[in-house]
């Protein structure tokens, strides 16, 4: 009777010819090449990004501080600020949200992401992109559903590019949208 | 699946360019440790199929995460990566439906070994059937020769766990392969 001790020496007999292969290397790469390409899209590549928003900001700044002679239509709201190296919305969109523990993405009318690298990918867009807006009940919306691994689902409705959840409170998140789109390609 | 040519380019670039412990390229790493976690995968969910998905997104997680792994520490990275991404699909209702209604693990023995292996594939199949905790105890100690104090420490748990584990994982071991000698 084999032992468990035995049990490096078996598995090199019991599964042989299971072994990581080429192919498998290849699927990797491809996988992993797709991903940095997906990544770069997404997220637009943050440092020039990061330096458009800034000097935007910084003339937005000067220019009310230089033209406060001139009355205002009504108060000024930045929505976004930037600190470090990432911008940080007032709101955030909830981040109760474990990507890693994300089932599914479905969005009535256009379809359901179950890769669980896409789907992974698409809450990080909420997370990071999604800012509060303000909007009455979004007419002619359809329901954003997301379904974690313990099967519980969360329900948005969503008319793009707004999501709104039950307690009505409302995001504005084009991104998820664009990304969401181009997966569904 | 067809890999176009420029695909294959900026795989072979991420390839060589990127070397996760500071001294072993990725290139390396996959030839060293590709196998084991395909086959701890395997071990864990008794299907070929997704054992190579698990053995896919540890890599590519390894490629697009890019985290700096400590020298001779690589294994033990990839190896706890590979549990966790076998835990998540293990509790999914999906995997237990398939696997667990159709119990499939098979062994894949070198030509030559065809016929000689009753022993040895029992002791395979003892290791697949038990529960998942005690599963990556057996893996990890007995196939991947991990210490105890590291197996502890891959698995957030306490020394004192993994060895009552182990040690509850060799009785059900032995229980299971004398039920087998019996029949």
């Amino acid at each position: 009777m084999s032992r468990p001790e035995e049990l490096r020496q078996v598995t090199e007999k019991t599964l042989y010819g299971l072994t990581a292969d080429d192919s498998l290397k290849c699927r990797i790469l491809q996988k992993a090449s797709c991903s940095t390409a997906s990544k770069h899209r997404f997220f637009l590549q943050p440092v020039p990004v990061l330096c458009t928003v800034f000097a935007a900001l910084l003339a937005a700044v000067i220019a009310l501080n230089t033209l406060q002679a001139v009355p205002s239509a009504g108060p000024v709201e930045i929505k976004s600020f930037i600190a470090g190296n990432i911008i940080v919305h007032s709101s955030l969109f909830p981040d109760g949200f474990d990507p890693y523990s994300v089932r599914s993405v479905t969005v009535e009318g256009s379809g359901t992401v179950t890769d669980p690298e896409q789907c992974r990918m698409l809450i990080s867009v909420l997370q990071d992109y999604a800012v509060p807006a303000e909007s009455d009940a979004l007419s002619d919306h359809s329901t954003l559903e997301i379904t974690e691994e313990s099967g519980g689902t969360f329900t948005f409705d969503v008319c793009n590019p707004y999501l709104s959840d039950e307690d009505h409170q409302v995001w504005s998140c084009p991104e998820f949208f664009s990304s969401f789109d181009r997966i569904m390609e | 699946m067809i890999f176009g040519r420029g695909g294959s380019t900026v795989a072979h670039q991420a390839e060589t360019a990127y070397h996760p412990s500071g001294s072993l390229s990725f290139d390396e790493l996959y030839s060293r440790y590709a196998t084991d976690v395909l086959r701890v995968a395997y071990y864990y969910l008794g299907n070929r199929e997704m054992a190579e998905d698990v053995t896919q997104d540890v890599f590519v997680k390894l490629l697009t995460n890019r985290p700096s792994l400590e020298e001779g520490r690589e294994k033990a990275w990839l190896l706890k990566v590979a549990l966790n991404r076998c835990r998540d699909l293990w509790r999914s209702s999906w995997i237990k439906k398939v696997v667990l209604g159709h119990p499939g693990f098979e062994c894949f023995p070198a030509p030559e070994q065809i016929g000689l292996l009753a022993d040895q594939q029992s002791l395979s199949e003892a290791v697949n059937r038990l529960k998942p905790e005690f599963k990556e105890v057996i893996l990890l100690f007995y196939y991947q020769g991990f210490s105890v104090t590291e197996i502890a420490e891959m698995l957030g748990i306490a020394e004192g766990t993994v060895s009552s584990r182990l040690s509850r994982a060799r009785e059900k071991l032995q229980k299971e392969l004398k039920g087998d000698g019996d029949q």
